[in-house]
């Protein structure tokens, strides 16, 4: 996997975090695009490190500007990696029903993470009053997911076509 | 060194929970205010999502005003009716010029500093808003280039929104009130008399209690800050929706949900 282009493709997801926000106005429901490129490339492909490391970098940026404190969404994105990781063994990458699974369980994970990080650190939400909010995110992660996923596993079929026949 | 080189991805991924692990205790320990390294982050970050921040809001605004073209319009007619009840009011509660040098002479007597003169206020566009979509806290474009500083109280139109933990040079971040776990004191508008404090915070609803437990609150009174400790008098708290009598304590138990819709705010003034 060429890093530079992963890295450029988390960088036009920092950038377009603020877009969504802007055109979408009540911050509820917008995607997490840092999420689901992270999740689509490690359901995806076998070269973890790569992702897992700039994935990082980026949820740690995510949490230097929009969060209250740095880290949570670092350690939660990584909880998701390893979660994908462990998933692989068990569900087929190249089906759009299992991508579409495993997109609506790593968003739940990864705010249910957020949330204990949280309340580990004092804020006084409840799980009940959290997954409420969180549906309508999980909902919209997984069709931002879902186009992330369609686009990248079609570049990949692709070039497994073209690798077979040359 | 022989198990690291045989478990590569293991050792990778332990590396990076440490890392990250220590980010976050750190990160707690300051209580989330910024370092020197994570100020000059955010502001290259900020110099990069500042425009186009300033891009998508206003298309977002156009987009939000075409769908709620019906709702904006209705809202135009309460504010006018509004507009002239009030023109209405300050008629009647206009001072003569008379009881206005008489007051001033009272403050200059009593060496009385109210908002209007220990406050300064600046007002902001919100740039960003938290990635945890339960809490509220957001970042603002300004800062202490605008005379901005930590722990300065942020309001809205619709009343007190929250204080600023963390500043730099254009920017600010701001916590919400219902995500704070500070105490505020507050009275009942339009009965000065009756005062609380509002001591706990769950679910982003504020609760507390009256100081008299004979007071008589009911559901719907509004809440603003008594101006004792750092809230200045008389900004709008929010509005109880729950009066409970705890014969534990003894005392009436008050539930407030804010005035604030943090989910449509948009521009925030800082008293500064």
């Amino acid at each position: 996997m060429n890093r530079l282009g992963l890295a450029g493709a988390y960088l036009i997801a920092f950038i377009l975090k603020p877009v969504m926000d802007g055109i979408l106005p009540g911050h509820a429901g917008n995607g997490n695009l840092i999420l689901c490129l992270t999740t689509v490339l490690i359901f995806l492909f076998d070269d973890y490190v790569p992702i897992i490391t700039i994935g990082t970098v980026f949820a740690i940026l995510d949490d230097l500007v929009y969060g209250i404190y740095c880290g949570p969404e670092a350690i939660s994105t990584l909880v998701v990696c390893l979660a994908i990781i462990a998933i692989k063994y068990f569900f087929n990458n190249e089906n759009y029903l299992n991508a579409l699974i495993v997109i609506a369980v790593s968003t739940w994970l990864e705010y249910t993470v957020e949330w204990g990080i949280y309340c580990a650190t004092g804020a006084t939400y409840t799980y009940g009053y959290v997954i409420k909010i969180i549906l309508l995110n999980v909902i919209v992660n997984t069709i931002v997911g879902m186009i992330v996923y369609a686009v990248m596993y079609s570049r990949i079929r692709k070039k497994k076509y073209e690798k077979l026949y040359r | 060194m022989r198990w690291i080189r045989n478990h590569k991805l293991i050792s990778f991924l332990i590396l990076v929970i440490v890392v990250c692990s220590v980010i976050l205790i750190s990160s707690v320990a300051t209580m989330g205010k910024s370092n020197p390294v994570s100020k000059a982050i955010n502001s290259v970050c900020m110099t990069v999502l500042k425009p186009v921040n300033a891009v998508t809001n206003g298309v977002g605004e156009t987009l939000s005003d075409i769908i709620h073209f019906k709702d904006i319009a209705e809202e135009n007619d309460a504010l006018r009716e509004e507009n002239e009840q009030l023109k209405e009011q300050l008629a009647k509660a206009t001072l003569t010029s008379n009881e206005l040098t008489e007051l001033k002479n009272l403050t200059d007597a009593l060496n009385y500093k109210g908002l209007a003169e220990s406050g300064k206020m600046v007002t902001g566009d919100i740039i960003s808003m938290s990635d945890s979509r339960w809490m509220n806290n957001f970042t603002i474009n300004i800062g202490s280039d605008d005379g901005v500083k930590e722990g300065n109280i942020v309001v809205s139109g619709r009343g007190l929104v929250g204080t600023v933990y963390s500043v730099s040079g254009s920017w600010a971040k701001v916590r919400a009130l219902v995500d704070e776990n500070s105490k505020v004191s507050f009275k009942i508008a339009g009965n000065m008399q009756l005062i609380g404090i509002i001591g706990s915070f769950t679910n982003g609803e504020l609760s507390g209690f009256m100081l008299d437990s004979n007071a008589k609150v009911e559901k719907g009174d509004t809440l603003i800050t008594s101006g004792m400790g750092v809230y200045p008098t008389g900004l709008e708290i929010g509005r109880i929706t729950k009066v409970k009598y705890d014969s534990d304590s003894q005392l009436q138990k008050v539930t407030v949900k804010s005035t604030v819709d943090f989910s449509a705010l948009q521009k925030v003034t800082v008293i500064i």
